[in-house]
């Protein structure tokens, strides 16, 4: 429990910054910060956490600049338990998640910890899974490859940058279901990362990748010869990527958001977590924000304090009915 | 039994001990064996054609290992350096350096949850991932030990019921047995119990088992024993009350000659005659009491020398002899030569009584001589005279009690040679009889083993 004194000054604090639409130098949690990226340097959280950091700052919204921190393994597992375990109340500390975290709580990849067992900050932005060929590949959209599957199985490889269970797979899978083809059957390689599964693709080692719509685009405008079929979005997305289907388009509706977003410990104080919240709140509210996100190929998702809770309990709980359906194991609510 | 159930416990607790550990390693070699199907099967389709790592692993393929492991298997296929890697990432590193082509199995813990981890690492076909050269890929997988420990378990419990039914069917055998082999002795102790105090015929030992027949038998000689010596004092009382009756008869008469006799002269004669009497009678009853005492004294043996205790009781009888005019002779060396075990009392009196029969039966002007040898591990106390002695025929009878020869002239019980005897008997010797020095008169001979010798 914070001193009486403390709890004073934290909310002198907030209520000055509140007040005071100008961003001054403020005490709390929102000194000297971090942003915990569960990753090696360099992928999608690092990318989530940099933006944060770059944000903030531009907003004025804190005065020294972010730290970034790498806790790499498991998707977000190790981080997740370390923070639970070891720092439960760090106020300065925030953590990158994704989509696919959340999808690995729910399988129970997490060990024994759940969604319930920290306190959900804010969503940044979003990704939309997509689908990938070669350039010279016979499939000229998803219905070619929805054709090929019901033909023969076995004649179409998916390939990806995770294994069975994960995302991608997840993505494959509901196009093999959407294709009427049972996703056990289906042929599924797992590389390393994205950017193998891409360069797979173009060797004609796989015929189809499913993956992030941000990095496929990346790696296009980076010189992969690679070709996107369609995006597992509501709609189709501005940008680079106007001129590619939904998959919702042509034929199943399948939509595959990635949220990308941050989570504090389970023990950070009401007060510091409405700090963050607000903070995320006004920052992401800004067209300065808008513009940073677009840069990093992320699309709009901005959400704070008990919506973005709700949200992220919901995509849980849908995970967790779509892995039963597909026959993983998962892990009960806990 | 009760060393025996214990031992029996002790036994089967270290049975089930043993049984635990053979189907703990019994569930470990099976269930191994299916992990390691599995690490061949994921490096089966580790595939480096798109110059990275990619694994085709089916999905059947997992569904399969699920069911084997009966839970999550989780797996990570990595370049030995750690910057490729695929598949859940956090399973615990190998504890010790891999041998290439082995694989190695530990007991582990995956987010707190205890698996069993099999690692397994390979040479590559070509370099990947910017290296030089071609380097190990490891293959991990995990499986839960819920399985192990239920078909442990099982193995287990199965074999602590097999081993009480073992144990308790052993027992229960062996009380029947048991008891089925001491039914003769309940039935024997029954007999026994159901004896008259007084009933010494030995013990029927039909049906007993055979460890115990010579317990039976032991028993039988003891009670017979017993018995034997309960007769011999039933036929001794019944002798001595017939002996005495005579004498005391004769009192009797001669008590009422002197009470009806009027003269005091006669009166003191017969008064006379009556005191030898009544001497003749105390001495009968004295040797009687002797008798019975040399049958039931303690006897406690010291190491005497017979040579010095017959010089000793001679001397004694020198007076008396002389006083029947009989020349009595000691012929013994008394330089401890003659050294048996023995009861100084009673050998004492043994030789007073020969003394005794030999003074008494040798007419005036006759020779005694006790004479004291040893040899062939025998010490022999003897006393020869030349008196009437007795007749060959009757020779045999010397010793039983109350047996006066036919030839017997002075007043006797017949009981002192039965008294040396019983001492010499109890002395682990014998009593040898016969004729004296040239067929003629009678000898007496008290043979004892020599000291060392019995």
């Amino acid at each position: 429990m914070p001193s009486p004194i403390r709890r004073a000054t934290r909310h002198l604090a907030a209520a000055g910054f509140l007040a005071a639409a100008a961003a001054a130098a403020v005490a709390g949690p929102l000194d000297k910060t971090e942003c915990i990226a569960p990753a090696k340097p360099g992928g999608g959280f690092d990318l989530t956490c940099k933006l944060a950091q770059q944000a903030l700052a531009d907003a004025k919204a804190i005065s020294d600049p972010m730290r970034v921190t790498y806790m790499p393994g498991g998707i977000g597992a190790v981080a997740y338990n370390t923070i639970i375990a070891q720092r439960p109340d760090a106020a300065n500390t925030i953590v990158a998640f994704s989509g696919g975290s959340l999808l690995n709580i729910a399988q129970g990849k997490f060990g024994r910890y759940g969604e319930n067992d920290v306190r959900w900050l804010a969503a940044i932005g979003t990704d939309y899974g997509a689908v990938a060929v070669a350039e010279n590949s016979p499939y000229k959209s998803l219905k070619d490859v929805y054709a090929a599957l019901k033909a023969d199985p076995t004649k179409v490889v998916f390939g990806a940058g995770g294994t069975v269970g994960s995302q991608d797979w997840m993505k494959a899978a509901l196009i093999a279901r959407a294709a009427g083809v049972d996703p056990k059957a289906m042929r599924f390689v797992a590389f390393e990362g994205g950017g193998e599964a891409l360069t797979a693709l173009q060797g004609g080692h796989v015929h189809v990748v499913t993956g992030d719509a941000a990095e496929t685009s990346q790696q296009i405008k980076a010189g992969s010869k690679v070709r996107l079929l369609a995006v597992m979005a509501e709609k189709r997305l501005d940008g680079d990527m106007a001129n590619v289907p939904t998959a919702t388009e042509q034929g199943a509706e399948i939509n595959w958001p990635i949220i990308r977003g941050f989570y504090v410990g389970p023990k950070v104080s009401d007060a510091d977590y409405k700090t963050w919240s607000d903070t995320f709140a006004k920052v992401m509210a800004t067209p300065a924000f808008g513009k940073l996100r677009g840069e990093r190929g992320l699309y709009p998702l901005a959400l704070t304090g008990a919506e973005m809770d709700s949200y992220v309990k919901k995509q849980v709980a849908a995970y967790r009915k779509m892995a039963q359906d597909f026959g993983l194991a998962t892990a009960p609510a806990k | 039994m009760m060393v025996l159930l214990p031992g029996l416990l002790v036994v089967a607790g270290a049975e089930s001990w043993l049984a635990w550990r053979t189907a703990v390693e019994a569930a470990n070699a099976a269930y191994d064996r299916s992990l390691l199907g599995a690490v061949k099967a994921i490096d089966a389709s580790i595939s480096t054609d798109s110059g990275g790592l990619a694994v085709e692993l089916p999905y059947r393929m997992l569904e399969f290992f699920e069911l084997t492991a009966s839970g999550r298997v989780q797996f990570r296929v990595s370049t030995e350096d750690g910057l490729v890697e695929i598949g859940t990432a956090h399973l615990p590193a190998p504890t010790e350096p891999l041998v290439t082509g082995q694989p190695l199995f530990v007991d582990t813990t995956v987010f707190e949850e205890p698996v069993r981890l099999a690692s397994y690492a390979r040479v590559l076909d070509r370099a990947i991932a910017g290296a030089t050269a071609p380097q190990r890929v490891i293959v991990q997988v995990a499986e839960p030990l819920t399985s192990r420990k239920l078909f442990t378990r099982r193995l287990v419990a199965q074999a602590l019921w097999r081993d009480f039914v073992l144990v308790t069917t052993a027992a229960l055998l062996l009380l029947l047995a048991v008891s089925w082999a001491l039914r003769p002795l309940a039935r024997l102790r029954d007999e026994v119990a159901l004896r008259p105090p007084l009933d010494l015929t030995p013990i029927e030992p039909g049906g007993v088992p055979a460890d115990v027949l010579p317990l039976i038998a032991a028993i039988n000689r003891h009670v017979e024993r017993t018995r034997s010596l309960m007769e011999a004092r039933r036929q001794f009382i019944d002798d001595a009350s017939h002996q005495l009756r005579t004498p005391l008869t004769t009192l009797t008469t001669q008590l009422a000659y002197v009470l009806r006799e009027d003269d005091s002269v006669l009166q003191r004669q017969a008064l006379g005659a009556l005191k030898l009497q009544l001497d003749e009678t105390v001495r009968q009853t004295n040797q009687m009491l002797a008798l019975a005492r040399a049958d039931s004294v303690e006897m406690v043996r010291e190491t005497l020398d017979l040579g010095h205790l017959a010089g000793e009781v001679t001397r004694s009888w020198w007076s008396e002899a002389r006083g029947h005019d009989i020349d009595l002779g000691l012929d013994a060396a008394e330089g401890g030569m003659h050294l048996v075990r023995g009861h100084a009392g009673l050998l004492k009196e043994a030789l007073g009584n020969l003394l005794h029969n030999a003074v008494r039966h040798t007419p005036g002007g006759g020779h005694v001589t006790v004479r004291v040898s040893s040899g062939d591990g025998r010490v022999v106390l003897a006393v020869v005279d030349d008196g009437p002695g007795l007749p060959a025929s009757e020779l045999h009878r010397a010793g039983q009690r109350f047996f006066r020869g036919s030839n017997a002239v002075a007043p006797g019980s017949g009981i002192g040679l039965a008294i040396v005897r019983s001492i010499a008997e109890r002395h682990g010797g014998s009593l040898e009889v016969g004729t004296g020095e040239g067929g003629v008169g009678f000898a007496a001979s008290i043979v004892l083993p020599a000291q060392g010798a019995g």
